[in-house]
């Protein structure tokens, strides 16, 4: 599990406090101008070369100057900004460093917390931007940085703190080159102002720690990857898929621009270094603080849930983690100890290695990994064509209608919004409160950890299946994250078991004369198939309205017209050039009933021949299972709770039924049942695993027992290297996204509470039934899920989930057997197919 | 009782706790005779520090409770604090209701209690200037304190660009 980028609320010492003692300068007091106060330290300390000609007006008419002057240090900080702008003088006055030495000395400095973070909206997506928060004041403002840097346009990456009145920004993702840029780029948060520092001399480091003391940034650890070049297969590949201990550091002088190394820091410095004494308790005095901040930053920028917050039982320490660079808190984990050690480590002169301060070239080994890592990046999930019979069936009385015409995505969120002024208002203010702070959803694994031990009881939502997710939370204003306008969203909600309540699937049609209408469709509840429905769009178009999202400068509904995406066309050429390769993508949602949708890739004839390719499947074959094999596995409910049977199923059989699936015809005999249960069956030991996290509490009008269901949504791409006809080049990979349900006990609450006059596109026959429904089929494969991650800090968790945790990590590899050995292997990190990488071994052992 | 001659000649006699609140005058008397001539301060002005000191020193010659009092000698004693929150929320208020003034006449007030050293009616109107300058664009504060714009269109335009806060015209 590759880390989350370390984030950390960082308190923003602006200034370097010059020690000024009131009692001291007494004697330079005039007595009219007592308050004429400037220390002559100050004065002393200014360098020379930043004093200009200071300009002669008066700062403010009519008062003298040291009266005016004590007025703007009284200024809150949000507020400099703006008044920086005024005329020269205040300029000149407000950008001197002597000027805020007198803030500080006078107590009039409160402490700022820096948030750095990407928009979610529209007209701020992929922008950063940059929040000042006064936990005294609780004034939060913020705004957004130039993005001239290219590392900014993807900030994935990136490692963010503040040094003296300057950010700094180290790493970052070059879009263009794929990989880990070298660049680090300096912010003036006073003016503004980029400036280039030294690139880091090792940027292809990864999981290492960062920490700042001292005005130093500190890289410590990490491993690095080392691929290594197969002649025989005429690739390179890792040898070792986690790359090498480092036991050095790094370490950033901001002030002097220079990059040092540490090289030998010892094995127990760089492993386990810990959050203890971490800032976090520094930065964020009380819960409410933290709770405000977060909230501000959600509520403003509409932030997702790809970031989790923890928050220990006392409140205290909290580390702040977003993946993908949305909002950038380092997260200093070193413990002070170590970073004291750093600094008062008598280094030897020959030890020390002043690294040039250019970028080192690209190994050879990373532009042949941005080839792949490209296509990955820019095609799955958002190229493929359903192949026909995977379309939405409708079942007779369960579909949910299509929303018509123009309804947008935000239209959704309004309905939601709604939804959500009643749950808060069901809720008491201190319930609110009180949850804010531990809520927090999650995007991937990270969400079941945290889930369990963060927010018992205190999580209501429903998540995307796709990136995007509308998150529903008491105590929070709608939190509707819209990330990019992929173009087909699917909100999901499973049921406790897995089972899918409903899904809904927005679709961006793609003719130019209406761009923007947005067809929502949604899939009754255990509708094996989640494809979307007359997917007319073509790579291109997709990649086109993606970027078109990206750089939708302020418009409050997402509404592209034709011009605009015509403004895209050159992306399209450079995306051709791309389309070597084959992109076959199983969706595979790893829940009870599991089922596969495969799409098919452009270039990929329409035919299912690749699928008979017994080498890909020879040594460790891919469980891949249609639903309509479990289905008839398990027609009859006696064989529910039987697990084994479902794993054990042979792969050339789950072979030729994905054929038959695809093929189309067969699944229209699949029907969703409900079955009415009653309380009792939704007890915990009805789904006594580790992916039962029981939930909601505050709001039992709305949902009586709804309880969190992790399933895993897995998606195998099949990717060829370049050479085209090589069959033995071809691998696959597997991306894991995770699908989190909501069980509602009563639906028609929830089509209630989403509906605006005219929104039906949640009601199916179930929810205007006044019945608790269920699907039938469930839990079954719920060993197959992925576990949670054993590294995963469950803080206080309940002990349930503990227990439940440790069956799924045990339980879970004997149960699946042999026959999916490939499959567990990647899901714990390594990047290629197991199966692959064993057949090629034992190629090679052979010859 | 303490005269106060301003300086355009006119007498003001006032209590010794009410002109106390001046620390300038408390040095003087001290070592000199009652009659205090205060020739930078307009009699309109001093009419306004009087009331202020009357007031004030009406509300602080009732006894705090001795841990307040402690504890607000030991602040101010030992860390600088200049905005030192008035306790009294009745006096807050008056004291709100007595700077809604022009900006002019508020410069003349704490030119006049600096010079006089009344501490807290400087604090009072530098806090009352400064929340006028909070919150405001750039030619909001212009307009609002007559302030020249010196800068050219260009320049004013770069420091826009950099200012530009993410939400402020929403």
């Amino acid at each position: 599990m590759s880390r989350p980028i370390p984030i950390s609320p960082h308190h923003f010492d602006l200034y370097e406090l010059l020690r000024y003692n009131r009692e001291a300068p007494r004697s330079v007091r005039s007595v009219p101008f007592r308050r004429c106060l400037i220390p002559p330290a100050a004065i002393i300390n200014v360098p020379i070369c930043s004093v200009p000609t200071v300009p002669e007006a008066e700062l403010i008419p009519g008062l003298p100057d040291c009266l005016a002057l004590e007025c703007l240090i009284r200024v809150p900080f949000h507020a400099i900004l703006d008044a920086r702008g005024v005329c020269k003088r205040w300029k000149h006055e407000l950008d001197s460093p002597s000027f805020y030495r007198i803030r500080r000395a006078a107590g009039l400095a409160p402490r700022v917390v820096t948030l750095l973070f990407r928009g979610k909206l529209p007209h701020t997506v992929g922008k950063f931007h940059l929040a000042l928060y006064e936990p005294d004041t609780g004034v939060f403002t913020m705004r957004q940085l130039a993005s001239n840097r290219p590392n900014f346009k993807k900030g994935i990456r990136i490692h963010a703190m503040v040094v003296g009145r300057e950010l700094v920004v180290i790493g970052g993702w070059d879009v263009l080159e794929n990989r880990s840029t070298a660049e680090v780029n300096i912010y003036d948060l006073l003016s503004g102002a980029w400036r280039p520092g030294a690139p880091n001399p090792a940027p292809g480091r990864t999981c290492c720690v960062y920490g700042l003391k001292g005005g130093k940034v500190f890289v410590v650890g990490g491993r690095v990857k080392k691929l290594v070049y197969d002649v025989a297969d005429d690739k390179w590949f890792d040898r070792d898929a986690n790359g090498k201990k480092l036991r050095s550091a790094l370490v950033y002088d901001v002030a002097a621009d220079t990059w040092l190394e540490i090289p030998d820091l010892g094995q127990d410095k760089c492993q386990g270094t810990s959050i203890n004494g971490s800032f976090c308790s520094k930065f964020w005095q009380t819960r409410e603080e933290y709770n405000n901040a977060i909230q501000y930053c959600r509520e403003l920028l509409l932030l997702d849930d790809k970031c989790y917050l923890r928050m220990t039982k006392d409140g205290k320490e909290i580390a702040i983690c977003v993946r993908k660079g949305k909002v950038m808190m380092e997260e200093v984990r070193l413990s002070d100890d170590v970073l004291g050690t750093l600094q008062q480590r008598q280094i030897p002169d020959q030890a020390i290695r002043q690294i040039p301060g250019q970028a080192s070239r690209p190994s050879p080994d990373q532009t042949f990994r941005s080839i792949p890592g490209q296509t990955f990046r820019s095609i799955p999930g958002q190229t493929f064509r359903s192949i026909p019979g995977q379309t939405f069936r409708s079942i007779p009385g369960q579909t949910f209608r299509s929303i018509p015409g123009q309804a947008s995505k935000l239209l959704l969120c309004q309905a939601l919004r709604l939804f959500l002024g009643q749950v808060s208002r069901s809720s008491t203010d201190t319930e609110v409160q009180d949850s804010f702070g531990r809520i927090a959803y999650y995007y991937g694994r990270t969400f079941v950890d945290e889930c369990y031990s963060q927010c018992p009881g205190k999580i209501i939502g429903l998540w995307w299946l796709d990136k995007s997710v509308i998150s529903l939370r008491p105590g929070e204003a709608a939190s509707c994250g819209l990330t990019k306008a992929i173009p087909s969203h699917k909100l999901a909600a499973t049921g406790p078991s897995g089972e899918l309540m409903a899904v809904l699937s927005m679709e961006i049609s793609e003719t130019a004369t209406k761009p923007s209408a947005t067809k929502a469709v949604a899939a009754e509840p255990f509708d094996a198939e989640l494809a979307a429905e007359d997917t007319n769009m073509d790579t291109r178009l997709l990649i086109k309205i993606k970027s078109y999202a990206a750089e939708v400068p302020k418009s409050d509904n997402f509404e592209p017209s034709a011009t605009e995406i015509k403004r895209f066309h050159p992306q399209e050429r450079s995306i051709r050039r791309r389309d070597k390769i084959d992109s076959i993508v199983i969706d595979e949602i790893n829940s009870d009933d599991e089922w596969i949708t495969e799409k098919e890739g452009l270039v990929l004839p329409v035919t299912t021949k690749w699928l008979e390719d017994d080498e890909l499947f020879e040594s460790d074959p891919i469980v891949s299972v249609s639903s309509s094999t479990f289905e008839s596995l398990f027609d009859s409910d006696k064989r529910v709770e039987d697990v084994e049977d479902i794993v054990e199923v042979p792969p050339t059989n789950s072979k030729k039924k994905v054929v038959e699936n695809s093929s189309g015809s067969k699944d229209k005999q699949v029907r969703l049942s409900l079955v009415d249960v009653e309380d009792d069956h939704l007890d915990a030991e009805n789904y006594g695993n580790a992916y039962i996290i029981t939930a909601v509490d505050t709001l039992q009008k709305l949902w009586e027992v709804p309880r969190w269901r992790q399933s895993t949504a897995c998606r195998w791409t099949r990717v060829r290297a370049p050479s085209p006809s090589a069959r033995t080049r071809r691998c696959w990979r597997r991306s894991t996204t995770a699908a989190y349900g909501l069980w509602v006990k009563e639906p028609r609450r929830l089509v209630e509470s989403l509906s605006t006059d005219d929104a039906e596109y949640l009601r199916n026959a179930a929810t205007e039934s006044k019945k608790v429904w269920r699907a039938t089929k469930s839990q079954r494969l719920a060993d197959r899920v992925e576990p949670p991650f054993p590294d995963s800090e469950a803080m206080d968790g309940d002990a349930e989930l503990r227990r439940g945790q440790a069956q799924g990590l045990h339980e879970a590899p004997r149960r699946i057997g042999g026959s999916v050995r490939g499959w567990w292997r990647m899901t714990n990190g390594s990047r290629w197919c197991a199966s692959e990488r064993d057949r090629r071994r034992r190629q090679l052992a052979a010859d | 009782m303490i005269k106060l001659v301003s300086g355009d000649g006119a007498e003001f006699e006032v209590e010794e706790e009410v002109a106390f609140q001046s620390k300038i005058i408390k040095d003087i008397v001290a070592d000199a005779d009652d009659v205090i001539p205060l020739p930078t301060v307009s009699s309109k002005v001093l009419i306004q520090v009087i009331e202020y000191c009357r007031k004030h020193a009406a509300v602080n010659s009732f006894p705090l409770s001795p841990s307040s009092s402690a504890a607000a000698a030991a602040s101010s004693s030992s860390s600088i604090s200049y905005s030192k929150p008035v306790s009294d929320p009745a006096l807050r208020a008056w004291d709100n209701e007595f700077v809604k003034l022009n900006n002019s006449s508020l410069f003349d007030i704490v030119i006049a209690a600096n010079y006089l050293d009344i501490e807290e009616l400087v604090d009072l109107v530098l806090e009352t200037v400064a929340d006028r300058i909070k919150g405001k664009q750039a030619q909001e504060i212009r307009r609002q304190f007559n302030i020249e714009n010196d800068f050219t269109p260009e320049e004013e335009e770069a420091l826009r660009r950099e200012n530009s806060w993410a939400f402020q015209n929403n």
